[in-house]
């Protein structure tokens, strides 16, 4: 299917948009916190792929091809619109105030101190509950990888929580 | 601590607070609001697919793809009005007067024998008023050559007034949202081809010399790196290497820029990640480290870098301000980028002092 959109066959990049769209809005919503701005990110991320996939020499990779674009779209939507991730912003804090959303408020705040590598991967998994064969794919890392960064950042997620008073009683799960 | 893996909680708790409603994917939609890319993509069917180069997958360059469409439309073409004289058409894209107004692609003399030639969406109203020389530029780019010794030629502008004694220069207005980062940009560039010019507006004025060239953003006033007293000589000179590198297209010359002595002890792993030295993120120096891990010598990252370039000359730049930091060790512009056509991009490159040098450390 990518070597027949680098030939131009265009149905053939409209099936790769089809398949790989909703990652990458996830992939730029975990950098920009926006989702707005991340469908904004997406689209342009296939405009750029869409010009420039004549230039990928491995096809197998094109799912991580794509996830670079976004990173670098998104970062640079970072830097031009001077904003930091809205998790992190004073005006999204102000917006909470029942103890619902404070909780929302501290889970977002834990995830978006995760480093970027650990946010990419717990974001695409709770976004749109993509497997954890799918983000492998996305993100071009091994099942193993995948599955092991996932450990990582959700036990500093729990233990963030920890630290602001926040456990599993709050759920009534745990 | 109980493992993660096993928080049913934690799991109710990041879906509550990341799950979201699934994109509405529409490919349809998308074509129709990306013709150029579609065009792009499709000019290639009966091609075959081209091996490229092998690339950087971490630090792509985007600056050379998007179309935000900035200029205005042309319109219908009539023939010399008071005070104008028609030399050529440049294309065969119809183009107007209205009240004054004149729409690229054309050449002509204003009445005191100035040459004005207008690019492919350009438009300017003619100041026919007596005794007064000069024209107020709406859109686009516009050279002119202003006939000496005749007093004050004063193109006004939304955004300032530039005010010519003999001289050529050239003047580009941009207002539109670049197709990247979806900021509106308003700006006005001048560039001095010959004599000097001065661009004022309520912030500020500034006199511009041959080879000079500044841009007016609204409301803010007018930018000119060699006259910016903040920016090391040093610092000038990587700054407007990599503007002229960009401007033409030249992979070579703009890799010139980094230090590659450095990025490869960071693949190798001699020096640890440090964000001031290294554009990207921690994550990015390790996609680094992970896709470069034979690179064999610094000489060897430096020719796969000039191939990951994906610069696509001629197009202009322009270099809208620049940041110092309080050490005075760390700065970075923001550029415009695109084609003549009118496509615009944002980008922010960076650079630091280190070794002896200033370096550019992000793009």
């Amino acid at each position: 299917m990518v070597e027949a959109a680098q030939n131009g066959h265009l149905e053939s990049f409209g099936a790769l948009y089809e398949r790989y769209h909703s990652p990458m809005v996830a992939l730029a919503y975990s950098m920009l916190a926006d989702r707005d701005l991340a469908e904004d990110a997406a689209q342009e991320v296939f405009a750029i792929a869409c010009r420039d996939i004549e230039s990928l020499k491995s096809k197998e990779r094109f799912a991580a091809w794509l996830a670079g674009i976004c990173r670098n779209v998104s970062r640079q939507m970072l830097r031009a619109n001077r904003i930091k991730p809205a998790a992190l912003s004073d005006e999204h804090a102000a917006k909470s105030g029942s103890d619902c959303g404070d909780r929302r408020e501290t889970i977002r705040k834990a995830v978006w101190n995760l480093r970027e590598a650990e946010r990419e991967l717990i974001v695409l998994r709770f976004f749109d509950g993509f497997s954890q064969a799918r983000i492998s794919e996305v993100l071009g890392l091994s099942s193993q990888a995948v599955n092991g960064r996932l450990v990582r950042a959700k036990r500093k997620i729990a233990k963030y929580l920890k630290r602001n008073g926040f456990t599993g009683d709050d759920y009534g799960t745990s | 601590m109980e493992r993660p893996e096993n928080n049913k909680w934690l799991d109710e708790a990041l879906t509550e607070t990341i799950g979201s409603e699934k994109p509405q994917t529409d490919f349809d939609k998308w074509k129709q609001q990306h013709p150029d890319a579609v065009n792009m993509l499709t000019s290639r069917a009966g091609k075959e697919a081209s091996v490229s180069p092998a690339r950087f997958k971490t630090r792509r360059m985007i600056m050379t793809s998007t179309i935000t469409k900035l200029a205005a439309a042309a319109v219908i073409a009539i023939a010399a009005i008071a005070g104008i004289y028609q030399l050529n058409d440049t294309d065969k894209i119809d183009t107007t007067e209205i009240h004054n107004a004149m729409a690229g692609p054309q050449t002509f003399k204003l009445a005191d024998g100035s040459e004005v030639t207008l690019a492919k969406g350009a438009q300017i109203r003619v100041n026919n008023a007596a005794g007064t020389r000069g024209f107020e530029h709406i859109a686009g780019v516009v050279d002119v050559s202003v006939v000496k010794g005749l007093g004050e030629f004063i193109v006004t502008t939304p955004y300032g007034e530039v005010k010519a004694l003999g001289t050529e220069f050239t003047l580009d207005m941009v207002d539109g949202v670049t197709a990247d980062t979806k900021e509106h940009v308003q700006l006005l560039a001048v560039e001095v081809t010959e004599g000097s010019v001065e661009v004022s507006n309520t912030k500020g004025a500034s006199i511009l010399k041959e080879q000079q060239k500044l841009v007016v953003e609204k409301d803010r006033a007018p930018y000119n790196i060699s006259q910016d007293d903040n920016v090391p000589a040093r610092l000038k000179e990587r700054m407007t290497a990599l503007v002229d590198a960009m401007k033409a297209g030249d992979a070579e010359a703009y890799s010139a820029n980094y230090n590659f002595n450095y990025l490869y002890k960071l693949i190798k792993g001699e020096v640890e990640y440090d964000s001031n030295l290294f554009g990207g993120t921690e994550a990015d120096a390790e996609r680094l480290q992970q896709n470069l891990a034979n690179i064999e010598s610094a000489e060897a990252l430096g020719k796969a870098f000039v191939q990951s370039v994906n610069i696509d000359g001629p197009t202009k730049v322009y270099l809208r301000d620049i940041e110092i930091s309080e050490d005075g060790k760390h700065a970075k512009a923001r550029l415009l980028t695109g084609k003549v056509a009118g496509s615009m991009r944002g980008s922010s490159p960076q650079w630091h002092n280190f070794d002896n040098d200033w370096w550019q450390v992000d793009d």
